[in-house]
């Protein structure tokens, strides 16, 4: 907007900056201090604001632990698997839907009504089929559903890119001799790149921290880390420090991937929106 | 949604004019397995969620198995005023949560488009409790709002409130639902802001530049500019916020698990408590059914905004 | 020659058994949690004697109890050969006919006249879980602070006997009032009061208190709205007015937190909570609390009666192999397991095993024991109704909710106890256990 700010406006600025981080992210640094905290410092009176010496304790038994490990690589390989599923299915019918309104406003509306789904409600159905199919505990069962309530978002607003690319790009591609598949790849694909970043974003929060149907459909072999955190709060020690541990541990991943692709997530939700 | 909005959707002539490479069917073939999964997703679960909303059956129960019963289960549900009650509490959750946060993550996005240097830093930082998985949050605030060896309550006792620093407010009837709502504005306005943000950034700097040479202050710019350029944005931010408050559940049900008394208890947690705590299967499918067809009438309202928006 | 054949057939018998086991898998189905992983720590030696292979699934205490095993109860995939269950949900597991009765093996195997209270888990005529854990509701309250000079001279002016532990009702409330002193940020009592189950944990220890159940388990005769139940209530109340703020929102971890973290004089609940409550890493009180078992004999209590939570790992009615599940079961269960679930795992297990709480091993861990062998002798334990829906609809919505409502001052002694009694008699003849 000012692209030109007196020192003292641009003061002002970053004082009210300083001050909505930290109100935003006290929560935070309070999670992240706690997993620096003995569990005999957690509760204590007066609060212990920086524990020093700061224990890695917490961190040390969540990484000895196998099943956090094991969960964590199940975690990444759902995610990302998810993520390939939606932008193999989302991609093409976004693409579709941009470009010649297959499906039209009902198929929008479907897709909304799918977002509604409340996942608590089909926690019996999908046990019972998982179990009688064998699926029960399998990496894939998971990433099938994932994608399922992921992928109305990612079209949704893929749709809303792919609609912004002027089609006399396409048109040029196309004349060249491409084909249809390869101006999706070769042409659509890079120039909404930006709005991957976002897309990307969106469905790893899906996936990433979900919890009711990974409880109910993994046992072991394919339990995520969301499910085996929340073994350490029911424990019943007081594991909150190691709770605050793996929170921080599985928030890491998402941050990073977010700073990662910050410029992208604003200019990706530019097309998106913006219209 | 942006169907609408863009005046280029349908491009029959790509097809006519490229018979060996934009086959008509093609675009069929791109959409199919999406819609297949999508509508086979929807349709199952569905299906079997109204049949069992019109049984009796509990898990608790198991040896009386599964009986038809028609529509008893509404007929209950409509006498039900627990249901009531919790039909008013997520209404009350649901707007006051959405339309803070809306309001808090337009002015955010305002606030933080300077073009200045740090801007995108900030903005990164501040998205990190969206990015923070729910249930750690919601543990984290428990925590922190325990009466007396919660942090914030021992803030408020340096601050020199000791008045209130044993009052527990999750524990208050009065208070509980308030904190619930700013929690869930805290987890969710970075998502707002940031869709905001990504409509502010579309607004051509020339618009602003001949306002100013006009006249216009700063005030004006934002009433008759700004605002009205990203009111498609607020408005789908609007909606994604409200289907996703609407069905809200783990940060209340850590927090509070719906107590104390009912005084937080939205419809998802009834549900909970009825379908999976008590294992009434076929009484909580009916109101997993009404949670259905309230968001679905919602979003058919926001839907109608949004088409009347972009044309 | 003969040699060899000895020596021939001493490795067939030794491989033969071990081929076996590539074969049966016995799966348990538990929750995480210190008493369920002291049980697991026992899994692979047992698998290794009773010659197979075993396969723990561990899920979050809540979701495992009350979703996931009921879930599969209804589906019966035969996911676990063993399921870790408390008595309270034998009449549901057994209506969904998903439990075997041990009278189908040889339960003599169990060595069932070693275990305190197995009686409990007759349901229908028939035992279908071996206790392991053994939880006896109590009182928890600091030995430093009773024994203090000072505070026993100024108890001794107020109340005119001398403080001690606490040995009737009246003198728990006398100790709760005398010690709570909120201008000091310390506290008669902390309760929890978070609505989920922990809630019923204050109500139900008062009921026993007063000499009365909730509902009588053999006619199901509801106690709630009547004199005694309504006292109940109001003494609920009282304990309130005195207790830790944080009490309206604690659940197990905040509830413990504060007390072990020194702020509380006193704590009802199951004894467990000694065995991080001891613990000098942990809890600001360690080698400070003393643990009173319920009941208190009251002069006016002709019949005190008490109340214990027991876990233990049940045979399920979907297994293939549940000669072999029994087997690991009897293993699981015996004094060597029971003595290592206490002496080699991180925080111990209450055991149900008398055998163990008198052995000097486990007695050398936690000295406590010793006093819980020796208190439950005399102990007229109870368990609650057995009936399905007690476990699932009553203990886990309408106690909660309504005590929930009650604690925070929205509804009064008389309301509690109508709707209460009121919305168990609906559950009951819905249930087709009474008339009406």
């Amino acid at each position: 907007m000012d692209s030109k700010m007196s020192r003292a406006n641009r003061l002002l600025t970053y004082a009210m900056w300083l001050f909505l981080l930290i109100v935003f992210l006290f929560p935070i640094y309070w999670l992240v201090v706690s997993s620096f905290k003995t569990e005999g410092q957690q509760f204590a009176i007066p609060p212990i604001w920086f524990p020093a010496p700061a224990t890695l304790e917490n961190y040390i038994s969540l990484f000895s632990d196998a099943k956090v490990i094991n969960s964590l690589k199940n975690s990444l390989m759902i995610a990302g698997l998810t993520l390939a599923a939606v932008a193999l299915l989302g991609i093409p019918a976004a693409y579709s839907m941009a470009r010649f309104r297959v499906g039209g406003s009902l198929m929008m509306l479907v897709i909304f009504t799918a977002r509604l789904l409340p996942p608590v409600a089909y926690i019996i159905p999908l046990f019972a089929i998982a179990r009688g199919f064998n699926l029960y505990d399998k990496h894939g069962t998971l990433v099938v559903l994932y994608t399922f309530f992921a992928l109305p978002l990612a079209i949704w607003m893929l749709v809303g890119f792919i609609s912004a690319i002027p089609d006399e790009i396409e048109d040029a591609a196309m004349i060249d001799g491409a084909s249809r598949i390869g101006v999706i790849l070769h042409v659509v694909l890079p120039l909404i790149r930006p709005g991957l970043a976002s897309v990307t974003i969106f469905m790893l929060l899906t996936s990433w921290n979900e919890f009711p149907l990974a409880v109910t459909l993994t046992a072991r072999k394919a339990r995520t880390l969301p499910v085996t955190m929340y073994t350490f709060v029911t424990n019943q020690n007081i594991a909150w420090g190691e709770l605050a541990a793996a929170g921080v541990l599985s928030a890491t991943p998402i941050v990073i991937a977010g700073l990662l692709v910050q410029k992208h997530l604003v200019m990706g939700l530019v097309t998106g929106s913006g219209k | 949604m942006q169907t609408g909005a863009s005046p280029r959707m349908t491009l029959p002539h790509v097809g006519l004019l490229n018979p060996l490479h934009g086959s008509r069917r093609v675009k069929y073939w791109l959409a199919l397995p999406a819609f297949v999964f999508i509508i086979a997703g929807i349709i199952y679960p569905t299906g079997y969620l109204l049949y069992n909303s019109m049984t009796a059956w509990s898990l608790t129960r198991l040896d009386l198995g599964q009986s038809f019963i028609g529509l008893d289960n509404y007929a209950k549900l409509l006498a039900d005023q627990r249901f009531y009650s919790s039909l008013s509490i997520t209404a009350i959750f649901t707007i006051a949560t959405t339309s803070i946060q809306t309001v808090l993550g337009v002015s955010l996005a305002l606030l933080l488009n300077r073009n200045i240097r740090g801007e995108g830093l900030v903005r990164t930082l501040l998205l990190i409790p969206w990015l923070t998985a729910p249930f750690i949050s919601g543990f984290n605030f428990r925590f922190m709002m325990a009466p007396n060896i919660g942090v914030i309550a021992q803030m408020l006792d340096f601050l020199g409130f000791d008045a209130i620093t044993q009052a527990s407010i999750l524990g208050s009837p009065k208070s509980a639902l308030g904190a619930l709502i700013l929690v869930h504005v805290w987890n969710g306005v970075p998502g707002t802001m940031l869709v905001v943000t990504g409509g502010l950034k579309t607004i051509p700097e020339e618009l602003y530049l001949a306002a100013r040479v006009d006249g216009a202050d700063r005030w004006q710019l934002l009433r008759y500019i700004t605002l009205p350029l990203v009111r498609y944005a607020v408005l789908i931010s609007a909606f994604l916020t409200t289907l996703f408050i609407f069905k809200a559940f783990e940060m209340i049900f850590i927090m509070t698990g719906g107590g104390p008394g009912d005084s937080t208890e939205v419809l998802a947690v009834y549900q909970y408590w009825v379908g999976i705590r008590t294992l009434n299967i076929g009484y909580g499918s009916s109101i997993a059914v009404v949670q259905l067809v309230v968001a679905f009438i919602v979003s058919i309202i926001y839907a109608r905004l949004m088409f009347s928006q972009a044309d | 020659m003969k040699r060899i054949v000895i020596v021939l057939s001493l490795i067939l018998l030794a491989v033969l058994p071990a081929a076996q086991a590539q074969d049966i898998t016995i799966s348990i189905g538990s929750e995480t949690g210190v008493h369920a992983d002291a049980l697991i720590a026992n899994a692979e030696r047992c698998a290794m004697e009773v010659g197979v292979n075993y396969e723990a699934h561990q899920l979050p205490p809540g979701e495992w109890i009350n979703s996931i095993l009921p879930t599969e109860a209804a589906v019966r995939s035969g996911l676990y050969d063993i399921a870790y269950i408390p008595i309270s949900k034998i009449p549901q597991f057994v209506a969904a006919e998903y439990l075997l009765p041990l009278e189908d093996f040889d339960i003599d195997a169990l060595d069932p006249d070693d275990i305190a209270f197995f009686n409990l888990t007759e349901y229908e005529g028939k035992h279908w879980l071996v206790p392991w854990l053994n939880e006896y509701q109590g009182i928890l309250y600091r030995t430093d602070l009773i024994n203090d000079a000072d505070e026993q001279a100024a108890f001794m002016e107020a109340y005119g006997y001398e403080l001690a532990a606490p040995r009737s009702r009246q003198q728990y409330y006398d100790q709760v009032a005398f010690f709570h002193r909120p201008d000091e940020d310390f506290y008669g009592n902390i309760a929890y009061g978070l609505r989920a189950g922990w809630i019923n944990i204050l109500h139900e220890a008062l009921n026993f208190m007063h000499g009365i159940e909730i509902a009588d388990n053999d006619t199901l005769e509801v106690s709630v709205n009547t004199p005694e139940g309504r006292a109940v209530l109001a003494d609920m109340e009282m304990l309130y007015s005195m207790a830790d703020p944080a009490s309206f929102t604690a659940g197990w971890v905040e509830g413990n937190a504060n007390f072990t973290a020194g702020r509380d004089y006193s704590l009802v609940t199951w004894n467990s909570v000694l065995l991080y409550g001891n613990d000098p890493e942990t809890s600001a009180v360690a080698g400070n609390i003393g643990f009173q078992l319920l009941p208190l004999p009251d002069d006016e209590i002709a019949e005190p009666k008490g109340f214990l939570s027991q876990w233990g790992p049940a045979l399920s009615s979907t297994s293939e192999n549940p000669k072999k599940a029994f087997e690991m079961l009897v293993c699981l269960t015996n004094t060597e397991s029971g003595v290592l679930g206490v002496t080699e795992t991180t925080l111990g297990n209450s055991p149900a095993r008398i055998s163990v709480l008198t052995d000097e091993r486990a007695l050398a861990r936690f000295p406590w024991l010793g006093d819980i062998a020796a208190g439950i002798q005399g102990l007229n334990i109870i368990s609650t109704p057995s009936i399905p829906e007690w476990g699932s609809m009553i203990r886990g919505d309408v106690l909660p909710r309504n005590l929930s409502i009650f604690i925070s001052g929205e509804s009064s002694v008389e309301e509690t106890a109508e709707t209460i009694e009121a919305e168990i008699l609906q559950i009951l003849r819905d249930g087709g256990y009474i008339e009406g």
